[in-house]
């Protein structure tokens, strides 16, 4: 029997609050700028009035007295730890970084030790990620201290199943058929589980099908996770998830030890899996090393993953510097839209779609459902499509100093950015409107004529390329302004932290685009409503362009002050030391 | 190392007339001068080797020529284009060419081409990419995406885009950085006939034997400032304690103690 060597623990602690303590000074160094002291104070004023100001309890997280939210939840986290599972994360669990792997791994500590440095490093993130989600979900009733020990719960027991998912394919994968048999018994429960939800979804199918005919497909998707097969195989999750829908102190006490247990099984799990990540782990760090260098403008390795070549565009033999820069984003984006970005909007469309059938009266027709498809499609891209199509500054940030080493103008370079994301929303929105105006879904409803169709058609025509472009304004600003707290370049930031900080940014865009909007909404608004009244909806037309020009001169104006901001910008600030070489 | 240069920017010298034409250049970040009143001059078919430490300024100085950053104070002429002024024509007449090359991970190494070329205005591109391809060995790999070619195809790639334009000047930090030896030799070649043709060059570079037999002159610049300017022969007649010293021990004796042996 050979003993270990005594864990390093404070080596190795004292490490742990070096990093915070210097993270944190480097982070409150950029708050200098002023830009940034603005966000903080608008960020601390946010947090506040979220966690601090007193008023009454209530409830954003959606509990509901029938537990639908609490199953919905679990079965949320279910799939996604069976995507852990069955496709890996995007990264490694055990995110070492360079410098770890040169000095940790060649240290005399064990697998198990590093293993535990991670988990408790972990936790500086999951404390973050707490005080995030508890300003995102609002109040609820309970005290602020069960709420964030709810969340801890969760987050962490999520990070432990993360990480074991993520050791075991790693041993798979390098021990094969060994590798499977060492973590036989984790592979069996989630095998298991997987067919018991298959078993579930196939007995509960006829329910469906039966809910869905008679026009309640929302009532039947609530029956089915109420179904006790459901609510068996989403039992482990309910567990982790129940402290958080607990009404009462004494409810909460109760949940809390069956979670933390659930907690202290996978931390034992995890701990004693040893397996052999060192390799995965060195070859992800370097990855990411490249990818911090990348984000810094320190190098241009170029990405290996995520680029396909397939995807051609002619260049016109002659073109301006500008129209080159749009026919470059539009080739990005053919090479790097992900599949699983369209499989998102293509799942969130017929979720809106099914909430849409069951809300409004039904039909058989299906014209009419392809007609609320394009409808919901063209809704969902006036809100969401500044976010998805990402081929504007926000995808060339990280090549600053190539693009001010152009023969361009900051001005005409920022427009031309906006351009390609622009027309890529463009070519999308102008199909859905036609298809949802040929397929006429609301016709019926409203009794509307198709004189009056054709007036909505051109007034959403225009409506809706001018809201994108101060949307995708908006975010480009975003990235200019504020490139630390917007996501750049290819890179896919994992981590409920990035999810909470993606959900700040886009709350500080809608109010920015609200305020964009004032003026041209008064204005448009206001001749819309005068000439309505005299020739009805076709005089939404002059107000919509009416409202379209205010926009356009605010683009104008503003992509004229970021092209200076631009040109201003030495490199994507990142970093506060300074640069000289 | 031919020329007889003082240090000073030449009486006779004008922005319009030079390649590059820089005075009083400075740039500060926060209370750190990274480059501190530095002035020089390189004329048409001129290669001037720009040396110093780690730190010494270099690179921001080299950054600050091509637009990338902007200087703190200061003028910066390209082929008579000022820079602050007019920056679309003077990166216009400009190539950078920089130690790491920043490619966009997308576009294969023929639509990079492409792209320069409209962004430049290179009109009769199709004539001048396949030589350039086929002279920097280029041209198998004309439809590969950067992230499949090795560091000096890259490296490769950065110098045709660099090149495809004609630039009336050249900014080269180390070029040479992940070339092979024929690669090497190449870009020696290339940068000789470049200056042949009327471009000037800057050529930085911590490998002193390449800037001793490449450039016509050198500027060893030491804590963001300038302290040695000239041909080298000019440089060892100003200091005759370095009499018979080659250029790594002249950059050293200039480089060291806080440049003591700097006039």
């Amino acid at each position: 029997m050979t003993s270990e060597p005594q864990p390093p623990f404070a080596a190795l602690g004292w490490l742990l609050v070096r990093g915070v303590v210097n993270r944190t000074v480097r982070r409150a160094r950029r708050v200098r700028q002023p830009r940034y002291a603005l966000a903080l104070i608008a960020g601390v004023g946010y947090f506040w009035f979220i966690l601090v100001r007193p008023r009454g309890d209530t409830v954003l997280v959606g509990a509901t007295p029938d537990g639908t939210a609490h199953l919905a939840y679990a079965l949320g986290i279910a799939v996604l730890a069976a995507s852990w599972w069955l496709f890996g994360s995007d990264e490694v669990a055990l995110n070492f970084s360079t410098a770890e792997v040169q000095l940790l791994f060649a240290a005399p500590l064990t697998r198990r030790q590093l293993v535990a440095f991670k988990l408790l490093q972990a936790q500086l993130v999951i404390v973050i990620s707490v005080v995030i989600w508890l300003a995102i979900l609002g109040r609820s009733p309970g005290s602020m201290v069960e709420r964030a020990v709810s969340l801890w719960i969760v987050f962490t027991a999520l990070y432990l199943h993360r990480v074991g998912a993520s050791l075991v394919r790693e041993s798979a994968a390098e021990h094969g058929a060994a590798g499977v048999r060492r973590h036989l018994v984790p592979i069996v429960v989630v095998a298991a589980a997987l067919i018991a939800v298959g078993w579930g979804v196939a007995t509960q199918l006829p329910a469906l099908r039966a809910g869905i005919a008679s026009g309640d497909t929302l009532g039947a998707a609530v029956a089915v996770l109420h179904a006790p097969a459901s609510k068996a195989v989403l039992w482990p999750f309910r567990l982790v998830l129940a402290p958080v829908f607990t009404a009462s102190t004494a409810a909460w006490l109760r949940a809390l030890w069956p979670a933390l247990v659930l907690v202290a099984l996978h931390v034992v799990w995890v701990l004693r899996t040893d397996a052999a990540f060192e390799e995965a782990a060195a070859a992800n760090a370097a990855r990411r090393a490249v990818a911090l260098a990348r984000r810094a403008g320190r190098t241009a390795i170029p990405a290996t993953r995520g680029v396909r070549r397939r995807f051609r565009l002619p260049l016109p033999a002659r073109s301006s510097p500008a129209a080159a820069i749009v026919w470059k984003n539009a080739v990005a984006l053919g090479r790097t839209f992900a599949l699983r970005t369209v499989i998102a909007i293509v799942v969130a469309v017929v979720v809106f779609v099914v909430v849409l059938d069951s809300v409004l009266p039904q039909t058989d027709r299906l014209s009419v459902l392809a007609g609320r498809l394009c409808l919901a499609f063209a809704l969902m891209l006036l809100l969401a499509g500044p976010l998805w199509v990402r081929n504007d500054l926000r995808l060339d940030m990280l090549q600053l100093e190539l693009l001010r080493s152009f023969p361009v103008r900051g001005a005409t370079l920022v427009r031309a950015e906006l351009c390609a994301a622009l027309m890529t929303l463009g070519v999308v929105q102008v199909p859905v409107l036609l298809g949802a105006y040929v397929l006429n879904p609301v016709h019926n409803k409203i009794g509307q004529s198709w004189s009056d169709q054709t007036a909505l058609l051109i007034t959403s025509l225009i409506l809706l390329p001018t809201v994108s472009a101060l949307g995708v304004l908006v975010q480009n600003a975003g990235a200019l302004l504020f490139p630390g707290w917007i996501r750049l370049g290819l890179s896919r930031p994992g981590g409920v932290e990035a999810v909470g900080q993606g959900i700040v940014t886009m709350f500080g865009s809608l109010v920015v685009l609200t305020l964009g909007l004032a003026l041209p909404l008064v204005f448009g608004g206001g001749v819309a409503i005068v000439v309505v009244s005299r020739v009805g909806l076709w005089g939404l037309v002059p107000g919509t362009v009416v409202g379209a020009a205010i926009v356009a001169a605010e683009v104008w104006g503003i992509t004229a002050w970021l092209g200076g901001v631009f040109e201003r910008t030495d490199e994507v600030p990142d970093e506060t030391a300074p640069a000289a070489a | 190392m031919t020329e007889s240069l003082s240090m000073a920017p030449p009486a006779a010298s004008t922005p319009a007339a030079a390649g590059i034409d820089v005075r009083g250049l400075t740039k500060l970040y926060g209370d750190l001068a990274a480059v501190s009143n530095l002035s020089f001059t390189v004329q048409a078919g001129e290669v001037l080797g720009l040396v110093g430490p780690n730190g010494a300024g270099k690179t921001t100085t080299l950054r600050s020529l091509s637009g990338i950053i902007r200087p703190t104070s200061g003028t910066i002429h390209i082929a008579g284009h000022d820079l602050a002024a007019d920056p679309v024509g003077a990166k216009g007449a400009l190539a950078f060419i920089p130690d790491e090359p920043h490619l966009f991970e997308y576009l294969s190494v023929d639509e990079h081409l492409q792209f320069i070329a409209r962004l430049y205005g290179v009109r009769d591109a199709d004539q001048r990419i396949g030589p350039l391809l086929t002279e920097l060995e280029l041209t198998e790999k004309r439809d590969a995406l950067p992230a499949e070619l090795s560091r000096g195809m890259r490296q490769k790639l950065a110098i045709a885009c660099g090149l495809l334009h004609d630039p009336r000047a050249l900014v080269l930090d180390e070029p040479l950085t992940g070339l092979d030896p024929g690669g090497m030799r190449k870009m020696k070649a290339t940068i000789v006939a470049r200056a042949r043709e009327g471009a000037a060059v800057v050529l930085s570079s911590h490998l002193l034997h390449l800037v001793e037999e490449l450039c016509t002159r050198i500027l060893i610049i030491y804590g963001g400032r300038a302290v040695a300017f000239g041909a080298l022969d000019d440089i060892i007649a100003e200091r005759p304690q370095l009499a018979g010293r080659g250029l790594e021990d002249i950059f050293l004796a200039l480089t060291s103690d806080g440049g003591s042996a700097a006039t």
